[in-house]
């Protein structure tokens, strides 16, 4: 596996305001993909397609363009050279868009729904350039069911998974379960998923269908969204904190709550990390004020990895 | 330089500023509310809303204090006293000092005008002093801030007008100088003949003296009576072969006087003299004469008051003058009766000396006839065309009558420069048209005055395009003369509607058609070819008022003029008559 180094530079590419200012989510999957792949020195895509694998004698009918004619010119024989056949792999984009996911901190470039679309249409774009089928699964509210995208190779795949996820809109509470249950019934054969949430709902919620998709064969990578906010809980002022999902105040003082929220924070995140390490599911957590290049270059090497 | 406050008490308004200080230490402090997502991980806390000991946002509370302190000095109305010598002023006079014509009188005014000098200068520091001098337009003189020294010379430096002004407006300029100062004591003191008429003024005045007195004088009865006269007038009646002359004028008499002598007199000869008994007679009285004269020669004279020693003696004179006038000769082509008559030497004697042309011909104009009028419908044939054309290369004029027209005369006068537009597009068939026409008279009287629909795209061949009164009765198609209340436009139209004077002959010296005169200084007509000589509309058959001349001055004199012209012409009288 081609081990994929990132220069120094590749964090002093990113810019949010860039992040911010680029309207289209067309445009800002293309500012991080071409941004990444400017800022690694080794394609990983060298040879993927192309891999040599053994030679066989000629046949009357055989492709003239395949004949190895150094080997003809030393051995006077005629050889043609074979390739390993190309593989496509299916890989599915799952996106939780419950209310939470619309968390906008003051230092993020955008909210932890943004930051979870851009990524995953970044990541949609450099498959359908190594043209594999690319699918999304996604479900926003409660009961209105999930959107579906059957995995595809064509270039319009693009086009269309970028159409869902803008107007993927936040609403809702707990649905990671049930959008994990509609990908078991959905997703057949071995495939990639991508599973793009903030894990706000207890860990044992989803073990049960975290642990059949990988009775299923399926490979699982993690996209832990989460914003500086959630993280380190830098408020000060005495404020009512409302919650996104459902509405319920509470008056706060944070400074003294906040030793108590990062205790609770962060047990509650720790035992969705050991769920994941369990069931050998790559974990990668995104930042809303940070550079996703990590996201990208975690799931390329699990990709490298995989074939 | 101090400053001071008018209104004191005002700065009770400045217990307004405990309002902010209140509501900012009323005002609880409101806690934000946060959106957030991680709520599970939070216990809830009731927080207690206290109100603040301490104003928190002071830069807010300062700033609105700041405003308060503004408004309310701004209501005080804060002023600089001026230097301490003027610390103790207690009063505020204005003097008006009349420099009108009525003041002249006896030398009125240079002694009004000494008065005010020995009393401005002798004004003490307690009062301040302002002039208004009061001519066709008030003046302020000297302010009260000016020096006194300064004052006093520019009060004897003041000439006598001759001018008539209003006492209020220079109330006015004086209540707007007292408006300035902050004393209480203020005086507006009147320095005059205080006339009753210079009391009156058009329109209606708001009341703006306020808490100013006024001091007016007292008008002594006058010592010897006045009168005077104004508005001369005069004008030509042509009259079979005698050409008269009318003179009017004006008599206003003021006092115990029981009668005048009137003498009008032309050239260096007086023509005729009126003994005018003034006694139980209203104010103004108009007295007139009639001579007879030669219209070839310059008309002028004087109105004088003889034998009278009254007050003001530069009222006692009018002078006239009236330019000479010739008749002009005229070619007439129209078919109808009606414009013949109108037409006629009988009737425009005096004015066009009329020659009517059986039909058109290239060659039957006169060397000596300057203007052709014809009716628009001899367009049509191309020997009334080519003679217009002729007419109109030779410099004479052309005065074309339009009834109707159709492409031909549309045509031709486009070729000539005009344009026809609108109702002239439609072939010149102007509403109410058809005069002389069986059955197409019109309906009613067509009394007011239009605009000829026709417009010009290039030179000005036309210098006027006057449409002149027109008028018709149904029962016996006579033209009537303009009613006696017509304003101003006198002129009247015979036979069309519309008509334009295509170009004009311009006289060789003398005038053209009627004279008429106006009171003007002397020296005005010193030569024979004066200012209002050869008036492009001059050649039109409809004389206008001159400017300046009013509407109603010569007003009774049009409509006996136009009777005799009827009863000249062998035409019915207007209706009613």
């Amino acid at each position: 596996m081609a081990a994929v180094r990132r220069s120094t530079s590749l964090v002093s590419q990113f810019d949010p305001n860039v992040l911010k200012a680029l309207s289209g989510l067309d445009l800002k999957a293309r500012y991080l993909v071409e941004g990444f792949l400017l800022g690694i020195h080794e394609s990983p895509f060298h040879g993927l397609s192309v891999e040599f694998s053994e030679y066989r004698d000629y046949q009357p009918g055989d492709d003239l363009r395949h004949l190895d004619w150094r080997l003809y010119a030393r051995l006077d024989r005629l050889y043609v050279k074979q390739y390993t056949q190309e593989t496509n792999v299916r890989v599915y984009i799952l996106c939780d868009a419950s209310a939470s996911m619309a968390y906008r901190g003051r230092d993020a470039w955008g909210s932890k729904l943004d930051a979870a679309r851009t990524v995953a249409a970044a990541m949609c774009l450099m498959m359908l350039d190594q043209n594999d089928a690319v699918g999304l699964l996604a479900m926003s509210e409660e009961g209105a069911g999930a959107e579906f995208i059957r995995p595809s190779q064509k270039p319009s795949q693009f086009g269309t998974i970028l159409q869902h996820l803008e107007h993927l809109k936040p609403a809702g509470g707990t649905q990671l379960a049930a959008l994990l249950d509609h990908a078991i019934r959905l997703v057949h054969r071995r495939s990639i998923i991508l599973f793009f949430s903030d894990f706000l709902e207890p860990a044992e919620s989803i073990a049960t269908a975290l642990a059949h998709l990988r009775f299923l064969g399926h490979e699982c990578l993690i996209f832990h969204v989460l914003d500086r906010d959630e993280t380190e809980f830098p408020f000060g002022d005495d404020a009512v904190f409302e919650d996104l999902e459902t509405g319920l105040r509470r008056s706060v003082a944070p400074p003294a709550v906040r030793e108590r929220y990062l205790r609770r924070f962060g047990a509650f995140m720790e035992k969705h990390r050991e769920q994941f390490r369990a069931l050998e599911m790559p974990y990668c957590p995104i930042r809303t004020d940070k550079e996703p290049w990590e996201a990208l270059a975690m799931f390329l090497s699990e990709r490298k990895r995989l074939l | 330089m101090s400053l001071a406050f008018l209104y004191p008490l005002a700065w009770l308004g400045a217990l307004a500023v405990a309002v902010p200080i209140w509501l900012h230490l009323r005002r609880r402090h409101e806690t934000s509310l946060v959106r957030f997502s991680a709520l599970q991980f939070l216990d809830d806390q009731p927080l207690a809303r206290k109100r603040p000991l301490w104003p928190r946002d002071w830069p807010l509370l300062l700033l609105r204090l700041l405003a308060l302190m503004l408004l309310v000095a701004a209501f005080t109305w804060p002023y600089l006293r001026g230097r301490a010598e003027h610390a103790g002023i207690e009063e505020s006079w204005v003097y008006i000092l009349d420099n009108t014509l009525s003041n002249q009188a006896e030398g009125a005014f240079q002694k009004a005008r000494d008065d005010l000098v020995r009393e401005v200068s002798a004004a003490g520091p307690e009062r301040q002093v302002a002039v208004v001098e009061l001519a066709a337009m008030p003046r302020v003189l000297a302010g009260f801030g000016d020096d006194r020294a300064e004052a006093v010379d520019r009060l004897r430096a003041l000439k006598p007008s001759f001018q008539r002004g209003s006492y209020l407006a220079a109330f006015r300029a004086a209540d707007s100088l007292l408006r300035q100062s902050v004393v209480a004591n203020k005086r507006i003191i009147l320095v005059g003949d205080s006339q009753e008429n210079q009391w009156a003024e058009a329109g209606q005045v708001l009341p703006f003296l306020e808490n100013v007195e006024i001091t007016l004088p007292e008008v002594a009865q006058a010592s010897r009576p006045n009168v005077a006269l104004a508005q001369p007038s005069v004008q030509r009646l042509f009259l079979d072969d005698r050409t008269i002359a009318e003179c009017t004028a004006r008599l206003f008499h003021q006092g115990d006087q029981k009668a005048a002598t009137v003498v009008f007199c032309a050239g260096d000869k007086e023509v005729a003299r009126r003994e005018v008994k003034l006694a139980g007679q209203p104010e103004s009285i108009t007295v007139s004469a009639q001579w007879e004269t030669d219209p070839a020669r310059w008309l002028q004279g004087e109105v004088r008051l003889e034998g009278q020693q009254d007050a003001l003696g530069a009222d006692d004179r009018v002078v006239f003058a009236l330019a000479p006038v010739r008749e002009g000769r005229v070619a007439l082509l129209a078919r109808s009766p009606f414009l013949q008559a109108a037409l006629s030497p009988d009737v425009m004697k005096g004015r066009w000396a009329t020659r009517v042309l059986r039909a058109p011909e290239p060659r039957t104009l006169n060397p000596e006839e300057e203007v052709l009028c014809l009716e628009s419908h001899f367009l049509q044939a191309a020997p009334a065309r080519s003679l217009v054309q002729s007419c109109l290369s030779s410099g004479k004029g052309v005065v074309l009558v339009v009834d109707q027209a159709g492409p031909t005369v549309a045509g031709f006068l486009r070729e000539l420069g005009i344009e026809g537009a609108s109702e002239a597009e439609r072939g010149f068939r102007v509403q109410g048209s058809g005069f002389g026409q069986e059955g197409r008279s019109p309906d009613s009287l067509v009394p007011e005055r239009r605009t000829l629909p026709l417009r010009l795209d290039r030179a000005p061949r036309v210098p006027a395009l006057p449409l002149g009164r027109f008028r018709q009765s149904r029962g016996n198609r006579s033209p009537a003369p303009p009613p006696a209340d017509a304003p101003g436009q006198r002129a009247w139209c015979l036979g069309g509607h519309a008509a334009g004077v295509l170009g004009r002959g311009r006289p060789a010296g003398d005038r053209v058609g009627r004279g008429q005169g106006q009171g003007v200084r002397p020296g005005v007509f010193d030569g024979p070819h004066g200012d209002q000589l050869a008036h492009p509309s001059d050649v039109y058959p409809f004389s206008r008022p001159l400017p300046g001349s009013g509407p109603g001055a010569n007003q009774r004199a049009d409509c006996l003029r136009a009777r005799r012209e009827h009863r000249l012409a062998g035409c019915a009288g207007p209706p009613g008559e």
